[in-house]
């Protein structure tokens, strides 16, 4: 287990100088906000798998949290290989919202 | 019509809900990757506020039924829905640092009829928003009729940034207006707005109302997101017609009925005059149909739902174009048309004007066959038009 997180949470300026792997990639998380947080994970990480690390990061529910790629609600089985995602992406966070009316 | 549920359903409902309790946090279905958990799901049950899931999941159904429309495959739908979370971009961070020109990657918004979005609006409101491309009108749905001058801003602003990145030049909003739906219905409590804003988007995509009481609308919305498709009109269903020719007729207003009757009757007439050598004839009424085929493209008017359907309460009145010539009469008899109508009514005039042109120039025996075929079009149309097929060749 802190093995994998090892493998997939790393900060982004730890990894820069990381030699470039071909089954690994940079992804940023970036909220409305526009805070970042830099992920390195493998081509095969599901996106349940980095949610939660996120969700952890950040301190967060992670049932409040939604991954959109490019407008698009990540599944939570997808990787980066079945996204075409490239090094470097952005994958939004957004929180929860609700509505009735009125309070 | 009123959207009341099966009796059989109401227990089907009742297991759907135990079901959804018992998942919790996990998921509840997915609506075409759209996912939806239990709890969000059990959102739908009287009084529960809906949240971002079940909104997008219900959206995800009703883009499912948009790619079935007819025209929809070579030429791209003239009908666009974006999620709930496109306007919470757009205000923060902004389009650019948003990068939400990467959101309409597939689509170009400016040749759309209708761009349609939710919004969720002071952190516990649902509103729809329609950018009406065709009449360069920006449109706001709210169950609760408040004022919304910064929303129409915000947009116009993304109108303006979309058309500078894709089209590399400026737009001239000039001439587009704003427009709140006055005659929105309002919703009675304190907790439907999203029930409200998810029939609003069905309406204004298909062109079906969701009718009824807030609470038999969630019944309804939540057996379709457990089926996993908006639920068919089932006389319609049942009916012989091909595929292509199921088109729900059942709230065309009569009026619109006999001038769509009219219109196609005028198409026939170019065939048949074609046919019979009065060439010159069917060019004149060539003419015509391929006006209609721009109004009805760009400037046909609104489906104005009028006074007849008293019984639905999700019956907003739209404002219609004025009439200023025969020909615009003519089109604005067309109002109400469903939108699914309109799409069938949009191949099949361009393709009498394709045929047209192609037997101008040579005439050959495939565009006569081509004709054959588009009046055979034609016909079925008209045949759903009355239930019956009433030109008999």
């Amino acid at each position: 287990m802190a093995d994998d997180q090892d493998q997939t949470q790393h900060e982004h300026e730890q990894e820069s100088k990381a030699e470039a792997d071909s089954s690994t990639i940079n992804v940023k998380v970036v909220t409305s906000t526009g805070d970042e947080v830099f992920f390195k994970i493998k081509k095969n990480t599901k996106m349940s798998k980095l949610k939660g690390a996120y969700a952890q990061r950040v301190g967060k529910d992670v049932q409040t949290i939604r991954f959109l790629y490019d407008g698009e609600r990540l599944g939570e089985d997808e990787t980066p290989s079945s996204l075409d995602m490239q090094d470097g992406d952005t994958i939004d966070v957004m929180v929860e919202q609700v509505g009735g009316g009125r309070l | 019509m009123l959207w009341k549920i099966a009796p059989a359903d109401v227990q089907r409902l009742r297991s759907l809900f135990a079901d959804a309790r018992r998942l919790g946090k996990d998921t509840f279905r997915h609506c075409h990757k759209e996912p939806i958990t239990g709890e969000s799901f059990q959102r739908l049950l009287p009084n529960g506020w809906l949240n971002d899931e079940v909104v997008n999941s219900y959206i995800a159904l009703v883009r499912a039924e948009i790619k079935k429309l007819p025209s929809a495959g070579s030429i791209q739908p003239s009908i666009h829905i974006l999620g709930t979370f496109f306007y919470k971009k757009l205000v923060h961070p902004g389009y650019d640092n948003a990068r939400l020109y990467t959101w309409t990657s597939k689509v170009d918004i400016f040749k759309l009829h209708r761009l349609i979005f939710p919004i969720h609006i002071h952190g516990l409101h649902w509103i729809t928003a329609c950018i009406d491309v065709a009449h360069k009108r920006i449109e706001i749905y709210d169950s609760l009729h408040e004022s919304h001058s910064k929303v129409f801003k915000v947009i116009r602003e993304y109108l303006v940034a979309e058309h500078r990145k894709k089209k590399g030049q400026d737009i001239d909003l000039g001439c587009w207006s704003d427009w709140t739906c006055a005659s929105f219905p309002e919703q009675q409590t304190s907790d439907d707005c999203g029930v409200f804003a998810g029939a609003c988007i069905r309406w204004l995509a298909l062109g079906s109302k969701l009718v009824g009481d807030a609470d038999s609308m969630r019944e309804r919305m939540a057996l379709e997101i457990a089926d996993g498709k908006l639920a068919t009109v089932p006389e319609v269903a049942q009916t012989a017609f091909r595929p292509s020719t199921l088109v729900d007729l059942r709230e065309t207003p009569p009026q619109a009925q006999a001038s769509l009757q009219a219109l196609l009757s005028r198409l026939y007439e170019v065939r048949v005059q074609w046919q019979g050598g009065q060439r010159l004839a069917a060019l004149q009424t060539g003419k015509e149909t391929s006006d209609l085929r721009r109004a009805l493209q760009g400037q046909v008017a609104y489906p104005s739902y009028g006074t007849t359907h008293t019984q639905s309460n999700l019956t907003p009145e739209l404002p219609s174009t004025s009439a200023t010539s025969r020909r615009d009469a003519l089109v604005l008899n067309l109002a109400g048309i469903d939108i699914v109508m309109q799409q069938h009514l949009r191949r099949l005039l361009s393709s009498f004007e394709s045929i047209q042109m192609e037997a101008l120039k040579k005439e050959n025996s495939s565009a006569m066959s081509n004709a054959i075929s588009a009046r055979g079009q034609a016909r079925a149309i008209v045949g759903a038009v009355e239930g019956s097929d009433p030109i008999s060749s």
